[in-house]
Protein backbone atom coordinates (compact mmCIF):
# COMPACT_ATOMS: atom_id res chain seq x y z
CA UNK A 1 0.00 0.00 0.00
CA UNK A 2 1.10 3.57 -0.60
CA UNK A 3 1.09 7.08 1.51
CA UNK A 4 -2.45 8.34 2.63
CA UNK A 5 -2.54 11.68 0.76
CA UNK A 6 -6.07 13.14 2.76
CA UNK A 7 -6.44 11.38 6.13
CA UNK A 8 -9.80 14.18 6.17
CA UNK A 9 -11.06 11.96 3.52
CA UNK A 10 -11.35 8.78 5.16
CA UNK A 11 -14.18 6.79 5.85
CA UNK A 12 -13.35 5.39 8.86
CA UNK A 13 -16.28 3.75 10.34
CA UNK A 14 -17.87 5.11 13.88
CA UNK A 15 -18.92 1.79 14.74
CA UNK A 16 -17.42 -1.96 14.83
CA UNK A 17 -18.96 -5.15 16.20
CA UNK A 18 -16.68 -7.81 18.11
CA UNK A 19 -18.07 -11.41 18.89
CA UNK A 20 -18.93 -10.19 22.81
CA UNK A 21 -18.69 -6.27 22.36
CA UNK A 22 -19.86 -3.37 19.94
CA UNK A 23 -17.06 -0.43 19.69
CA UNK A 24 -18.67 3.09 19.19
CA UNK A 25 -16.86 6.40 18.32
CA UNK A 26 -17.11 8.39 21.65
CA UNK A 27 -20.28 10.76 22.10
CA UNK A 28 -21.66 12.84 25.23
CA UNK A 29 -23.82 10.18 26.45
CA UNK A 30 -20.93 8.11 27.87
CA UNK A 31 -19.56 10.85 29.94
CA UNK A 32 -20.95 9.40 33.08
CA UNK A 33 -20.31 5.98 32.72
CA UNK A 34 -16.94 7.03 31.43
CA UNK A 35 -16.29 9.37 34.12
CA UNK A 36 -17.34 6.44 36.46
CA UNK A 37 -14.88 3.72 35.05
CA UNK A 38 -12.19 6.40 35.25
CA UNK A 39 -12.72 6.52 38.99
CA UNK A 40 -13.18 2.58 39.94
CA UNK A 41 -10.03 2.11 38.01
CA UNK A 42 -8.13 5.23 39.13
CA UNK A 43 -5.46 2.95 40.86
CA UNK A 44 -4.56 1.00 38.04
CA UNK A 45 -5.27 3.98 35.81
CA UNK A 46 -3.33 6.46 37.63
CA UNK A 47 0.40 3.88 37.56
CA UNK A 48 0.68 3.84 33.52
CA UNK A 49 -1.45 6.71 31.68
CA UNK A 50 -0.52 10.72 32.20
CA UNK A 51 -4.03 12.15 31.95
CA UNK A 52 -5.24 10.37 34.63
CA UNK A 53 -2.32 11.64 37.54
CA UNK A 54 -5.52 13.49 38.86
CA UNK A 55 -8.76 11.73 38.77
CA UNK A 56 -10.99 13.57 36.37
CA UNK A 57 -14.18 16.14 36.88
CA UNK A 58 -17.24 15.02 35.00
CA UNK A 59 -16.52 18.48 32.74
CA UNK A 60 -13.01 17.54 31.91
CA UNK A 61 -14.39 14.01 30.46
CA UNK A 62 -17.08 15.91 28.86
CA UNK A 63 -14.48 18.51 27.51
CA UNK A 64 -12.20 15.11 26.74
CA UNK A 65 -14.85 13.53 24.61
CA UNK A 66 -15.75 16.90 22.78
CA UNK A 67 -12.32 16.43 21.77
CA UNK A 68 -12.18 13.54 20.34
CA UNK A 69 -15.14 13.84 18.76
CA UNK A 70 -13.64 16.83 16.33
CA UNK A 71 -10.23 14.53 16.70
CA UNK A 72 -12.39 11.79 14.86
CA UNK A 73 -13.71 13.97 12.37
CA UNK A 74 -10.18 15.91 11.74
CA UNK A 75 -8.34 12.52 11.18
CA UNK A 76 -6.02 13.04 13.94
CA UNK A 77 -7.41 9.99 16.34
CA UNK A 78 -10.01 7.34 16.32
CA UNK A 79 -11.13 6.94 19.64
CA UNK A 80 -14.23 4.82 20.77
CA UNK A 81 -15.95 2.71 23.94
CA UNK A 82 -16.16 -0.35 24.36
CA UNK A 83 -19.55 -1.20 25.29
CA UNK A 84 -20.70 -5.17 26.44
CA UNK A 85 -22.95 -6.81 23.39
CA UNK A 86 -25.16 -8.25 25.82
CA UNK A 87 -25.81 -5.64 28.19
CA UNK A 88 -24.50 -2.01 26.32
CA UNK A 89 -22.58 -1.76 29.92
CA UNK A 90 -19.59 1.07 29.00
CA UNK A 91 -16.33 -0.89 29.64
CA UNK A 92 -13.64 1.55 28.72
CA UNK A 93 -11.79 2.97 25.65
CA UNK A 94 -9.90 2.17 22.65
CA UNK A 95 -7.52 4.81 20.45
CA UNK A 96 -6.28 4.49 17.24
CA UNK A 97 -3.75 7.30 17.09
CA UNK A 98 -2.26 8.10 13.52
CA UNK A 99 1.53 7.99 13.33
CA UNK A 100 2.91 8.68 10.33
CA UNK A 101 0.50 9.05 7.65
CA UNK A 102 3.16 8.42 4.79
CA UNK A 103 4.10 4.81 6.06
CA UNK A 104 1.03 4.92 6.99
CA UNK A 105 2.06 3.98 10.70
CA UNK A 106 -0.87 4.04 13.85
CA UNK A 107 -0.75 3.54 16.95
CA UNK A 108 -3.01 1.38 19.28
CA UNK A 109 -3.94 2.74 23.12
CA UNK A 110 -6.25 1.53 25.29
CA UNK A 111 -7.83 0.90 28.97
CA UNK A 112 -10.55 -1.38 30.44
CA UNK A 113 -12.34 -0.56 33.97
CA UNK A 114 -10.47 -3.01 36.10
CA UNK A 115 -14.13 -4.80 36.84
CA UNK A 116 -13.71 -6.24 33.16
CA UNK A 117 -9.89 -7.06 33.27
CA UNK A 118 -8.15 -10.57 32.82
CA UNK A 119 -11.53 -11.51 30.13
CA UNK A 120 -9.86 -11.32 27.05
CA UNK A 121 -11.91 -7.98 26.15
CA UNK A 122 -9.24 -5.41 25.36
CA UNK A 123 -7.26 -7.97 23.25
CA UNK A 124 -10.39 -8.67 21.13
CA UNK A 125 -10.73 -4.70 20.20
CA UNK A 126 -7.18 -4.93 19.60
CA UNK A 127 -7.05 -7.42 17.19
CA UNK A 128 -10.48 -6.23 15.38
CA UNK A 129 -9.16 -2.42 14.75
CA UNK A 130 -5.68 -4.21 13.90
CA UNK A 131 -6.77 -6.31 11.41
CA UNK A 132 -9.25 -3.62 10.20
CA UNK A 133 -6.35 -0.42 9.60
CA UNK A 134 -3.86 -2.99 8.28
CA UNK A 135 -6.58 -4.52 5.73
CA UNK A 136 -8.59 -2.13 4.88
CA UNK A 137 -7.37 1.06 5.86
CA UNK A 138 -3.52 0.19 4.62
CA UNK A 139 -1.44 0.30 7.51
CA UNK A 140 1.89 -0.88 7.07
CA UNK A 141 2.97 -0.24 10.99
CA UNK A 142 0.54 -0.98 13.98
CA UNK A 143 2.02 0.06 17.11
CA UNK A 144 1.27 -0.44 20.92
CA UNK A 145 3.83 1.26 23.34
CA UNK A 146 3.89 0.47 27.06
CA UNK A 147 5.56 1.24 30.33
CA UNK A 148 8.00 -2.05 30.80
CA UNK A 149 6.50 -2.67 34.20
CA UNK A 150 3.03 -2.67 32.84
CA UNK A 151 2.68 -5.96 31.93
CA UNK A 152 -0.74 -6.11 31.54
CA UNK A 153 -0.38 -3.91 28.43
CA UNK A 154 2.33 -6.00 27.16
CA UNK A 155 0.39 -8.99 27.47
CA UNK A 156 -2.15 -7.59 25.30
CA UNK A 157 0.32 -6.56 22.25
CA UNK A 158 2.01 -10.08 22.56
CA UNK A 159 -1.58 -11.94 22.56
CA UNK A 160 -2.73 -9.88 19.54
CA UNK A 161 0.38 -10.71 17.68
CA UNK A 162 3.01 -8.14 17.84
CA UNK A 163 6.37 -8.34 18.48
CA UNK A 164 8.60 -6.37 20.56
CA UNK A 165 11.30 -4.56 18.76
CA UNK A 166 13.02 -2.63 21.23
CA UNK A 167 13.15 -0.83 24.38
CA UNK A 168 13.57 2.28 24.92
CA UNK A 169 15.79 3.21 28.65
CA UNK A 170 14.60 5.94 30.22
CA UNK A 171 12.49 7.15 27.82
CA UNK A 172 10.28 9.33 29.70
CA UNK A 173 8.90 9.81 33.19
CA UNK A 174 5.69 8.16 35.11
CA UNK A 175 2.97 10.13 37.04
CA UNK A 176 5.50 9.98 39.84
CA UNK A 177 8.18 11.61 38.51
CA UNK A 178 10.35 8.36 38.19
CA UNK A 179 11.94 7.82 34.71
CA UNK A 180 10.79 5.20 32.78
CA UNK A 181 11.06 2.53 29.99
CA UNK A 182 9.39 2.39 27.43
CA UNK A 183 8.42 -1.02 24.90
CA UNK A 184 8.19 -1.16 21.65
CA UNK A 185 5.67 -3.77 20.36
CA UNK A 186 4.52 -3.56 16.26
CA UNK A 187 2.89 -5.07 13.77
CA UNK A 188 4.36 -4.79 10.02
CA UNK A 189 2.57 -5.97 6.49
CA UNK A 190 6.20 -7.23 5.70
CA UNK A 191 7.27 -10.07 7.01
CA UNK B 1 19.46 14.55 37.16
CA UNK B 2 15.51 15.86 37.56
CA UNK B 3 13.21 17.58 34.45
CA UNK B 4 14.23 20.81 33.38
CA UNK B 5 11.41 22.75 34.28
CA UNK B 6 12.37 26.08 31.99
CA UNK B 7 14.99 25.33 29.55
CA UNK B 8 15.30 28.91 28.37
CA UNK B 9 16.94 30.11 31.81
CA UNK B 10 20.08 27.21 31.30
CA UNK B 11 23.23 28.81 30.41
CA UNK B 12 24.46 27.03 27.70
CA UNK B 13 28.00 28.39 26.20
CA UNK B 14 28.01 29.36 22.59
CA UNK B 15 31.16 26.88 22.33
CA UNK B 16 29.66 23.60 23.59
CA UNK B 17 33.60 21.64 23.14
CA UNK B 18 36.85 22.18 22.03
CA UNK B 19 38.13 18.50 21.61
CA UNK B 20 41.92 17.56 20.26
CA UNK B 21 40.66 18.45 16.82
CA UNK B 22 37.66 20.35 16.28
CA UNK B 23 35.37 22.95 17.73
CA UNK B 24 31.73 22.38 18.36
CA UNK B 25 29.49 25.75 18.71
CA UNK B 26 26.07 27.28 17.88
CA UNK B 27 25.16 27.92 14.78
CA UNK B 28 25.32 32.03 13.96
CA UNK B 29 24.44 34.64 11.41
CA UNK B 30 26.20 34.15 8.75
CA UNK B 31 27.33 30.53 8.72
CA UNK B 32 24.68 29.96 5.87
CA UNK B 33 27.50 30.57 3.43
CA UNK B 34 29.87 28.04 4.60
CA UNK B 35 27.38 25.65 5.64
CA UNK B 36 25.78 25.38 1.70
CA UNK B 37 29.60 25.28 0.25
CA UNK B 38 30.15 22.10 2.51
CA UNK B 39 26.21 20.97 0.98
CA UNK B 40 27.30 21.61 -2.25
CA UNK B 41 30.32 19.60 -2.01
CA UNK B 42 28.24 16.70 -0.18
CA UNK B 43 25.23 16.66 -2.37
CA UNK B 44 25.12 13.16 -3.32
CA UNK B 45 26.05 11.52 0.06
CA UNK B 46 23.68 13.72 1.77
CA UNK B 47 20.58 13.15 -0.68
CA UNK B 48 20.75 9.23 -0.52
CA UNK B 49 19.75 9.56 3.57
CA UNK B 50 18.28 13.43 4.47
CA UNK B 51 15.39 14.26 3.80
CA UNK B 52 16.56 18.12 3.66
CA UNK B 53 18.43 17.18 0.89
CA UNK B 54 16.36 15.85 -1.81
CA UNK B 55 16.74 19.11 -3.81
CA UNK B 56 19.82 21.46 -3.31
CA UNK B 57 19.31 24.39 -1.34
CA UNK B 58 19.83 28.49 -2.15
CA UNK B 59 22.50 29.71 -0.23
CA UNK B 60 19.96 32.23 0.99
CA UNK B 61 17.63 29.02 2.37
CA UNK B 62 20.68 27.80 4.16
CA UNK B 63 21.32 30.91 5.84
CA UNK B 64 17.97 31.04 6.78
CA UNK B 65 18.32 27.71 7.89
CA UNK B 66 21.11 28.52 10.20
CA UNK B 67 19.69 31.75 11.61
CA UNK B 68 16.53 29.56 12.91
CA UNK B 69 18.84 27.29 14.17
CA UNK B 70 20.49 30.12 16.00
CA UNK B 71 17.15 31.70 16.88
CA UNK B 72 16.13 28.14 18.61
CA UNK B 73 18.98 27.05 19.83
CA UNK B 74 18.75 30.83 22.35
CA UNK B 75 15.47 29.04 23.24
CA UNK B 76 16.37 25.65 23.97
CA UNK B 77 14.32 24.50 22.02
CA UNK B 78 16.27 22.58 19.71
CA UNK B 79 20.54 22.84 20.01
CA UNK B 80 21.75 22.47 16.77
CA UNK B 81 25.92 22.83 16.34
CA UNK B 82 28.21 23.46 14.00
CA UNK B 83 31.49 21.69 14.00
CA UNK B 84 34.81 23.31 12.24
CA UNK B 85 38.53 21.94 12.34
CA UNK B 86 40.86 23.61 14.79
CA UNK B 87 43.59 24.13 13.04
CA UNK B 88 42.17 24.97 9.53
CA UNK B 89 39.24 26.62 10.97
CA UNK B 90 36.96 24.97 8.24
CA UNK B 91 33.09 24.28 8.39
CA UNK B 92 32.90 20.40 8.54
CA UNK B 93 29.29 19.34 9.13
CA UNK B 94 26.37 19.84 11.45
CA UNK B 95 25.45 17.76 14.71
CA UNK B 96 23.23 18.80 17.91
CA UNK B 97 20.81 17.95 20.07
CA UNK B 98 17.24 17.15 18.78
CA UNK B 99 13.91 16.08 19.73
CA UNK B 100 14.49 17.18 23.04
CA UNK B 101 11.54 16.12 26.49
CA UNK B 102 13.02 18.65 29.07
CA UNK B 103 10.93 16.42 30.94
CA UNK B 104 13.18 13.57 31.50
CA UNK B 105 15.78 15.35 29.64
CA UNK B 106 16.09 12.72 26.55
CA UNK B 107 16.99 13.62 23.44
CA UNK B 108 18.58 12.38 20.11
CA UNK B 109 21.85 13.23 18.78
CA UNK B 110 22.57 14.14 14.53
CA UNK B 111 24.87 14.28 12.63
CA UNK B 112 26.41 15.18 8.98
CA UNK B 113 29.75 15.71 7.75
CA UNK B 114 31.12 17.15 4.37
CA UNK B 115 32.23 14.60 2.16
CA UNK B 116 35.76 16.08 2.12
CA UNK B 117 36.30 15.54 5.70
CA UNK B 118 34.72 11.96 6.38
CA UNK B 119 37.31 8.95 7.46
CA UNK B 120 38.95 10.59 10.10
CA UNK B 121 36.73 9.99 13.02
CA UNK B 122 35.83 13.80 13.19
CA UNK B 123 31.84 12.14 13.63
CA UNK B 124 33.03 10.20 16.94
CA UNK B 125 34.89 12.54 18.28
CA UNK B 126 31.88 15.49 17.80
CA UNK B 127 29.44 12.41 19.24
CA UNK B 128 31.62 11.68 22.50
CA UNK B 129 31.81 15.47 23.25
CA UNK B 130 28.26 16.44 22.78
CA UNK B 131 27.21 13.31 24.33
CA UNK B 132 29.35 14.18 27.87
CA UNK B 133 28.09 17.92 27.11
CA UNK B 134 24.32 16.83 27.57
CA UNK B 135 25.40 14.19 30.34
CA UNK B 136 27.01 16.83 32.17
CA UNK B 137 25.31 20.62 31.74
CA UNK B 138 22.05 19.53 30.43
CA UNK B 139 21.45 16.47 33.22
CA UNK B 140 20.63 14.11 30.71
CA UNK B 141 19.24 10.60 31.47
CA UNK B 142 19.34 9.36 27.95
CA UNK B 143 20.41 10.12 24.46
CA UNK B 144 19.43 8.67 21.51
CA UNK B 145 20.93 7.82 18.07
CA UNK B 146 18.03 6.81 15.14
CA UNK B 147 19.40 5.85 11.97
CA UNK B 148 18.50 3.99 8.81
CA UNK B 149 20.05 0.48 9.42
CA UNK B 150 21.15 0.77 5.76
CA UNK B 151 23.02 3.24 6.55
CA UNK B 152 26.50 1.53 7.44
CA UNK B 153 28.42 4.56 8.69
CA UNK B 154 26.20 5.71 10.56
CA UNK B 155 25.29 2.67 12.79
CA UNK B 156 29.33 2.28 12.88
CA UNK B 157 29.40 5.41 14.67
CA UNK B 158 26.79 4.85 17.00
CA UNK B 159 28.51 1.67 18.04
CA UNK B 160 32.32 2.97 18.12
CA UNK B 161 30.78 5.93 20.79
CA UNK B 162 29.52 2.60 22.94
CA UNK B 163 25.87 3.47 22.19
CA UNK B 164 23.37 0.57 23.34
CA UNK B 165 21.26 -0.96 20.00
CA UNK B 166 17.91 -0.86 21.96
CA UNK B 167 16.17 -2.77 18.94
CA UNK B 168 14.92 -1.65 15.06
CA UNK B 169 11.72 -0.16 14.72
CA UNK B 170 10.37 -1.49 11.06
CA UNK B 171 8.28 0.13 8.61
CA UNK B 172 9.04 2.87 11.03
CA UNK B 173 9.11 5.80 7.93
CA UNK B 174 9.82 6.24 4.73
CA UNK B 175 13.55 7.56 2.88
CA UNK B 176 14.15 10.17 0.80
CA UNK B 177 13.23 8.26 -2.20
CA UNK B 178 9.48 7.24 -0.85
CA UNK B 179 10.70 3.54 0.05
CA UNK B 180 9.79 2.13 3.39
CA UNK B 181 12.34 2.18 6.15
CA UNK B 182 12.95 0.81 9.14
CA UNK B 183 14.33 2.88 12.28
CA UNK B 184 17.53 1.61 14.04
CA UNK B 185 17.26 3.19 17.58
CA UNK B 186 21.02 3.12 20.08
CA UNK B 187 21.23 4.85 22.88
CA UNK B 188 23.23 5.90 26.07
CA UNK B 189 21.89 6.28 29.50
CA UNK B 190 23.17 8.15 32.89
CA UNK B 191 25.96 5.93 33.68
CA UNK B 192 24.97 5.70 37.19
CA UNK B 193 21.64 4.24 36.07
CA UNK B 194 23.36 1.48 33.92
CA UNK B 195 22.81 -1.76 35.28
Amino acid sequence: MTPIENPAELDIPTRFETERMVLVAHDLSVAQAMNDAVRESHAELSAWMPWAKEIQTIEQTRAHIRQTMADFILGKTFAYSLTAKTSGEYMGNIGVHPRNWSVPSFEIGYWINTRFAGQGYTSEAVRYLTDYFMETVGAQRMLIRCDTRNRGSAGVARKCGYTLEGVHHNWGRDNKGDLMHMEHHARVTRS
Amino acid sequence: MPPVDEPILLDIPEIIAETDRLIIRAPQVGDGVLVHAAIVESFEQLNRWMHWAQRLQSIEETERMCRLGAAQFTRRDDLRMHLFERESGRFIGSSGLHNIDWQVPNMEIGYWLRTSATGKGYVTEAVNAITDFAFVMLGAERIEIRCDPENARSVAVAKRCSFIHEGVLRCEGRGPQGELRDTSVFSKIRKERQV
